[in-house]
């Protein structure tokens, strides 16, 4: 008798409790943006505080679970557990200012480690990576005929080529390049194939994103469930 | 649970040793189905899965077998039997031995404690008819017959002394002898020595059924005239003897008829007359016998009993003689013997063996169930010769019908007709599987080609950081201004609509800035941003930074402190479009909404929210997010209202209210990288296009 209720309640808490909470918050947000002017636009905007608390909390989570996936692998010494120490090491300096803002709001310490941090340690790894991404395209595209056999096949890749190398001298105002037939080309290829592409795209992901909705908030689809 | 092989006693797991029987436990954890794969536990003797067996069956203990029964060699009791040998005493010993487990009552044993009686006794004196011969058959008979039977009783258990049946008694004392075989009738066949009339297989063939005895019946006691000699009705006793018929004197013409081949030879003394034949045996002749033999008869040419010889001198062939031959019906209910042929299949009828005085014997269940059943049909059949062993010269002994199923020939089926699809299939296949195959040899990894592709990488680095550094370090290098490689650009009508709505902004008014880029993409958005938040700064609205990007705050600080814009704690919102939807919410009521991001998903995500709440939105994008902002920049949409894209969109920007920057300097920079790749590519494409790799030619 027991046992079954237990059973009963773990169903209950791990299957309809989630199902019931997504459909009825989807249902008051979405009828509180069908009535903009009404009392559901207030329980629209509370849901949607709660959600980003909840997403903030997420956030969170993940860090934490990063940190001690890591710290797992150092303590272990894994394979990689030198870059694992590095990761930590820098997940605490990047700690530091965020935690002196809340203990120390106008300590200038804070401001300078902070700058500190970000203008001489993320943002110029990041560039070097946007760079490095930059470098093997670059090469890629070297090398891009360099597996095709077949004549479709190289044909198929000097088209890309083509494509690729107006796009990118036509997305400067090229002095030597300046040619009324190049615009043109340029013109039709971003402004109308592109742009027909991009098109395209956005309405099969608006469309998805509708559908997909509307499948959670009828239970069809549960992504949220284990059942 | 661990089950021990040896004793099957469940020990607990991790033993090493039974704690029963102390075998040696198996290691294993678990136990693999043979026949599903499955993996069981070790105590399992069925598989879960498949219920097939795990563990095979034990072959049964030494105890156990030595108690089981050992079967016994039943001889055909229908055969005539031979003398045991060594390996037949031991035959005989294990009916002993059943014989004892069967009970005191056995008839068997009680023949066996009456043969071992009789073989004690002393010798009888001769017999009337042995009186003045030396060497006459039934003396010999009789000698041999003992020296069996003390054979016989060396090696055997005395049995219990038991009562024996009467019909038995009246057939005359039994001895453990074992009985000899009669032998085949024909001539080759190797024939044993000292036949014990009683025990003769053949004989009591020719008896009732209920009066054959087992073969291992033992030998009788000659110890003097026998009983059953003198009570010997004809189809029931003869002795046949392997030995060499001495001289018959005195030998009755149907004695030594009935006797064995053996005994028989072609010097045979001819037999005796009539008159010759004792009181005693004529006394036990059946009356028409003896009429019969009063009357000479023409002995028929061919005798039915095969190796008997008739003489024609013979007298008339007695009655239950004359019922042996073939013309005689044969007994229905009398067992038919194997030698198919060889003895005529009729037998005396059972009334002429009970008015003989002998009474139906009584066959234990046992016995008449091993009775062999044979068909008539199967007798009469012809077999081929045998040629060796102990049933050699005899013919039909085991029909091979019987015995060996030899598998039916048949014709192969034809095989259907094929479809002219599947001939063409096949066809091709064979012609496939007969031409050599050529099998590609592996391209052996070269060192060359590794330095090749660093070199090849090295070049390319080269050619693309080259044409940038030259742009960018030319001018501190010089000291002069690199050369430009692009012209001003004018305003595009997107670029235009963001001025004039930037232009139609008062002093104080807010304007929400979202900053959806990281630090990977500040070094070209910053550049877009910049001219952007600086014209605002000059219209002197109010601008409240925003992200919903984990890096968003800090970006956002850096770039408007570079501009020395008044700088608010930037708010950050996780939760991609409801974070969008949140700021918004609280955002109160901003009179635009900037918007600089570097993808696609973030602009898609303001432009939604913004435009559900009827805002304002304008976008600073990144030259690859410049496709993805074009839809929304349509007119008819109304959903941005001017957006600049990349660096050129921001030094046109800047060129066009007049301020001018370093957007332009590194628009330079950046054009002689987009030429160099330009290059890049398409030399690529005609090296790879004209050289082609090893291996790839022709």
């Amino acid at each position: 008798m027991i046992a079954r209720l237990r059973d009963l309640v773990s169903i209950l808490i791990k299957k309809w409790v989630p199902v019931l909470i997504v459909t009825f918050t989807g249902m008051f947000v979405l009828v509180g943006y069908l009535m903009p002017n009404s009392r559901w636009s207030y329980y629209r905007d509370r849901l949607i505080e709660w959600a980003v608390i909840v997403a903030a909390f997420a956030f969170t989570l993940g860090m934490v679970n990063i940190l001690h996936v890591h710290s797992a692998r150092v303590l272990h010494r894994r394979r990689g557990w030198p870059y694992s120490m590095t990761l930590l090491v820098f997940a605490l300096v990047g700690f530091v200012p965020p935690l002196l803002g809340i203990v120390a709001p106008d300590n200038p310490v804070r401001e300078t480690l902070d700058r500190i941090v970000f203008n001489h340690l993320i943002s110029p790894l990041g560039a070097s990576l946007a760079a490095l991404v930059a470098l093997t395209l670059t090469l890629a595209a070297f090398r891009l005929l360099r597996t095709r056999r077949g004549s479709s096949e190289i044909a198929q890749g000097w088209l890309f080529i083509l494509t690729a190398a107006i796009v990118l001298l036509t997305s400067t105002p090229l002095i030597m390049l300046d040619s009324p037939l190049l615009d043109l080309v340029q013109h039709k290829i971003v402004n109308v194939m592109g742009m027909a592409g991009m098109r395209g795209l956005l309405l099969g992901v608006a469309l998805g994103t509708v559908i997909t909705a509307i499948r959670i908030l009828v239970i069809s689809d549960r992504p949220h469930s284990e059942f | 649970m661990i089950r021990c092989t040896k004793c099957g006693a469940v020990n607990q797991r991790g033993i090493r040793f039974c704690n029963e029987c102390g075998e040696s436990l198996p290691i294993r954890t678990a136990l693999r189905c043979p026949m599903c794969g499955a993996m069981n536990s070790i105590g399992n003797v069925y598989c879960d899965k498949c219920n097939a067996r795990l563990i095979p069956m034990a072959a049964p203990r030494k105890q156990e077998q030595e108690k089981e029964p050992q079967p016994t060699p039943i001889k055909g009791f229908s055969l005539p039997t031979i003398p045991l040998g060594k390996e037949d005493l031991q035959a005989t010993d294990e009916i002993v031995e059943i014989e004892t487990e069967q009970g005191e009552d056995s008839w068997l044993s009680q023949l066996r404690a009456s043969t071992v009686e009789e073989a004690a006794e002393p010798e009888p004196a001769a017999a009337p008819i042995e009186t003045g011969e030396a060497e006459s058959w039934l003396t010999q008979l009789r000698a041999s017959a003992v020296d069996e039977a003390e054979e016989f009783d060396s090696e055997t258990e005395p049995a219990e002394p038991v009562e024996i049946p009467d019909w038995l008694r009246d057939m005359g004392p039994v001895r453990g002898e074992p009985t000899l075989a009669v032998g085949p009738v024909e001539e080759e066949i190797p024939t044993t020595p000292a036949p014990t009339p009683e025990t003769l297989d053949w004989l009591q063939e020719i008896a009732p059924p209920e009066a054959i005895a087992p073969e291992a019946e033992p030998a009788p006691a000659l110890a003097e005239t026998p009983d059953w000699l003198q009570e010997i009705a004809p189809p029931e006793v003869v002795a046949p003897e392997a030995e060499p018929a001495p001289a018959l004197a005195e030998t009755l013409d149907w004695l030594q008829e009935i006797a064995p081949p053996e005994a028989v030879t072609p010097e045979a003394e001819p037999a005796p007359a009539l008159a010759d034949i004792p009181d005693w045996l004529r006394e036990i002749a059946p009356p028409e016998a003896i009429a019969l033999e009063a009357e000479p008869e023409a002995a028929p040419s061919v005798s039915p009993l095969v190796g008997i010889s008739w003489d024609e001198q013979a007298p008339k062939t007695p009655v239950w003689l004359a019922e042996l031959e073939p013309g005689a019906a044969p007994p229905t209910d009398v067992h038919v013997p194997v030698f198919a042929g060889q003895f005529p299949p009729e037998l005396p009828e059972i009334e002429a063996v009970e008015a003989a005085g002998l009474a139906r014997a009584e066959i234990p269940d046992w016995l008449e169930a091993i009775r062999p059943k044979e068909k008539v049909d199967e007798v009469t059949e012809e077999g081929p010769l045998e040629t060796e062993g102990l049933l050699e010269g005899l013919r039909g002994v085991i029909p091979l019908s019987l015995v060996i199923k030899m598998p039916a020939t048949r014709e192969s089926a034809r095989p259907a007709e094929a479809h002219e699809a599947s001939l063409a299939r096949a066809r091709l296949l064979q012609r496939l599987l007969a031409q050599e195959t050529e099998t590609p040899r592996a391209e052996a990894r070269k060192p060359g080609l590794a330095i090749g592709e660093r070199l090849q990488r090295l070049i390319v680095t080269i050619a693309l950081i080259l044409p940038v550094l030259t742009i960018l370090l030319w001018h501190p290098l010089t000291g002069s201004e690199a050369p430009l490689l692009t012209h001003p650009d004018q305003l595009g009508k997107e670029a235009m609509a963001l001025y004039n709505t930037i232009e139609s902004m008062n002093a104080g008014d807010t304007v929400m800035v979202a900053f959806e880029y990281g630090p990977a993409e500040a070094d070209e958005l910053d550049l877009v941003a910049e001219p952007i938040l600086q014209h605002l700064v000059d219209r002197g609205v109010r601008i409240t930074p925003v992200s919903t990007q984990p890096m968003g705050p800090s970006v956002a600080e850096k770039l408007l402190s570079q501009i020395g814009a008044t700088r608010e704690q930037p708010v950050y919102r996780p939760g991609d479009a409801t974070g969008v939807s949140q700021l918004l919410a609280n955002a109160g009521a901003p009179r635009l909404i900037l918007v600089l991001t570097a993808r696609a998903t973030p602009l898609r995500w303001w432009v939604e929210q913004a435009h559900a709440r009827g805002q304002t939105v304008v976008a600073g994008v990144s030259a690859a997010a410049e496709i993805a902002a074009g839809p929304y920049l349509d007119a008819n949409a109304d959903q941005l209202q001017g957006a600049i894209s990349g660096l050129s969109g921001a030094a046109a920007y800047e060129n066009h209210r007049g301020t001018g920057g370093q957007t332009a300097k590194q628009l330079n920079a950046l054009a002689a990288g987009h030429v160099a790749v330009a290059i890049l590519m398409l030399a690529g494409g005609v090296i790879y296009t004209v050289i082609r790799p090893r291996g790839e030619e022709g």
